[in-house]
């Protein structure tokens, strides 16, 4: 009888230690990432705000410039470990299969619709990265047409980006006057941008980056008396993006 | 947490504590020295057995270094079986679960607590004879109930539905299992099927099928071996009408166990459930299952 008594016990106190349920949330590794605008030229004499050179020569005033930055993923540095890790996985006898996902840990696949400002340097939040310990090496940015629900679509400016991934309009400077242009794309363009070595590790588990897009290289390509309309413009804009790392977002 | 768990260790190994001595002989009264672990015994009227069942699991799911979460659980199940006819045994099932879910970034969740409790019945319809019978055919039903409590972080939000306990649903089930007793060596064969209902934040687990076959070999009274194969097959869960990527499909374990009988009226078990057929949608890889068990009849 003594060894039910001190089964039963055992099993209450047991019981009602558990009762006492709980839990606990320990952060880990977090990127933030931001976006702004810049100049990297020398401005035209004399200038307006949204006045350029291209690099042909062609001299062109933005009016109104939006695009929708689709994507942004962390691309690991490689390493040996990586591909024995790769190797492991295609001989392991346990079958698994892949799942396709958006968003990850390393993508983020928020569109964000982003307007060219009256003033370069203000930062927009992107949104935040939990990816894996580890080097990322470069980030892959790629812009495709807006969905219904991209981040920004109402401060577009008037434009309906929906469907779009680029509206740029402005006037180009000629003989006879300032001609005006409307480019509106609905391609795709992905550029990697280096990360400068990005560590995240448990001693250094929060980042920061900044990419910056020099507006003032969008129409590259654009000779005095051509029209932007024959130009990739998307393209310019992704070959544009850097990295800048002394912002905050 | 450790903190918190030492308790909880030191009172399970009250639990495992075999009493000092037996004072009936559960055997003796089926008329099958068959060590039996618990789920499968012999009824006979007003028979009681205790059980502890500790067991240590993992999986991952998604791509490792990409979108992967880690699962870590170890859980003691207690329970208590009751005959209170030849032919009917009814148990409830107490989880107690210590539940770890780890992200790539390293960010983590821990939640421990009671689980969900699983209520059965289980009504043995034919035994070719009374007393050591030889063939036994047994029908069950049960439900899991959602006593499971909604675990919160420190700041009060809700931890994720993959760190909770429990489902929080009301999940019936029901099955059929034989039994065969020929000389050292016994067989089982059971199916039990699962059929969950919506639970907390809108989930749904899918429902499932999961089936045992395993034979046993006992050459001593004291100590026998098992080696079973178990298989589960199941519908992909949902949230919300949505559903999940990862999960749902067939998987397989083989099973052996080791049962050893220190003392008359207790059984130890130990064993493993290694997975060797996964067919799960998704990415989804499971750990092997280490269990211990002790079983005592009052």
């Amino acid at each position: 009888m003594a060894s039910v008594v001190k089964s039963l016990a055992s099993s209450t106190a047991l019981l009602l230690l558990a009762a006492c349920g709980g839990g606990e949330r320990i952060e880990g590794m977090s990127l933030s990432l931001g976006i702004t605008t810049a100049r990297t030229r020398s401005a035209p004499v004399p200038s307006s705000g949204r006045t350029l050179v291209t690099d042909a020569g062609a001299e062109a005033t933005l009016s109104g410039a939006r695009f929708t930055l689709g994507s942004v993923e962390l691309l690991p540095c490689e390493s040996t470990g990586w591909r024995w890790q790769r190797l492991w996985d295609a001989l392991s006898p346990v079958g698994t299969a892949w799942a396709h996902t958006v968003s990850s840990a390393t993508r983020l696949g928020t569109p964000h619709v982003i307007t060219l400002r009256d003033r370069d340097g203000e930062v927009l939040p992107l949104g935040e990265l939990r990816p894996a310990p580890g080097r990322y090496c470069r980030a892959r940015l790629t812009f495709e047409p807006a969905d219904d629900d991209a981040v920004g679509l109402s401060d577009a400016q008037g434009s309906d980006m929906v469907g779009l991934s680029l509206h740029v309009s402005g006037t180009v400077a000629g003989a006879d006057g300032a001609t005006p242009f409307d480019v509106k794309a609905r391609g795709r363009s992905s550029v990697d941008v280096s990360l400068d070595g990005l560590e995240l590790s448990e001693d250094a588990p929060r980042a920061t980056r900044v990419f910056t897009l020099a507006w003032d290289s969008w129409l590259d390509g654009l000779a005095p008396g051509g029209s932007p309309g024959n130009l990739d413009v998307l393209g310019n804009v992704a070959r544009s993006a850097s990295l800048q790392t002394s912002a905050e977002p | 947490m450790k903190a918190s768990f030492l308790p909880l260790l030191l009172c399970g190994a009250l639990v495992l504590l075999p009493g000092s001595r037996a004072w009936a002989c559960a055997t003796c009264a089926c008329g099958d020295p068959t060590l039996m672990s618990m789920g499968t015994e012999q009824p006979f009227a007003g028979r009681l057995r205790l059980s502890t069942t500790l067991r240590a699991w993992g999986q991952t799911v998604g791509q490792e270094r990409v979108d992967a979460l880690r699962l870590r659980e170890a859980r003691m199940d207690v329970a208590v079986a009751y005959a209170p006819l030849p032919w009917l045994f009814l148990s409830a099932t107490l989880p107690l679960q210590a539940r770890e879910v780890r992200e790539v970034s390293l960010a983590r969740e821990r939640g421990w607590g009671v689980g969900d409790v699983e209520v059965t019945a289980k009504a043995f319809l034919f035994k070719d004879r009374e007393f050591s019978a030889d063939h036994l055919f047994s029908v069950l039903v049960g439900v899991k109930l959602p006593t499971a409590p909604k675990l919160r972080a420190e700041d009060g939000t809700l931890l994720e539905l993959d760190t909770q306990l429990g489902s929080g649903s009301v999940d019936p089930l029901a099955g059929l299992a034989y039994q065969h007793f020929r000389g050292d060596w016994s067989f089982l064969l059971s199916a039990t099927g699962f059929l969950p209902t919506r639970g907390i934040q809108g989930y749904r687990a899918g429902a499932s099928v999961r089936a045992t076959a395993a034979a046993q070999l006992q050459p001593s009274a004291r100590w026998a071996v098992r080696l079973g194969v178990d298989g589960r097959v199941e519908s992909a869960a949902d949230i919300d009408g949505e559903e999940e990527a990862n999960g749902g499909g067939f998987i397989a374990y083989a099973s052996p166990d080791l049962l050893f009988s220190p003392t008359t009226d207790v059984v130890v078990g130990a064993g493993v459930r290694v997975p060797f057929f996964n067919r799960l949608r998704g990415r989804v890889a499971p750990t092997p299952i280490a269990m211990m068990s002790v079983a005592y009849d009052l």
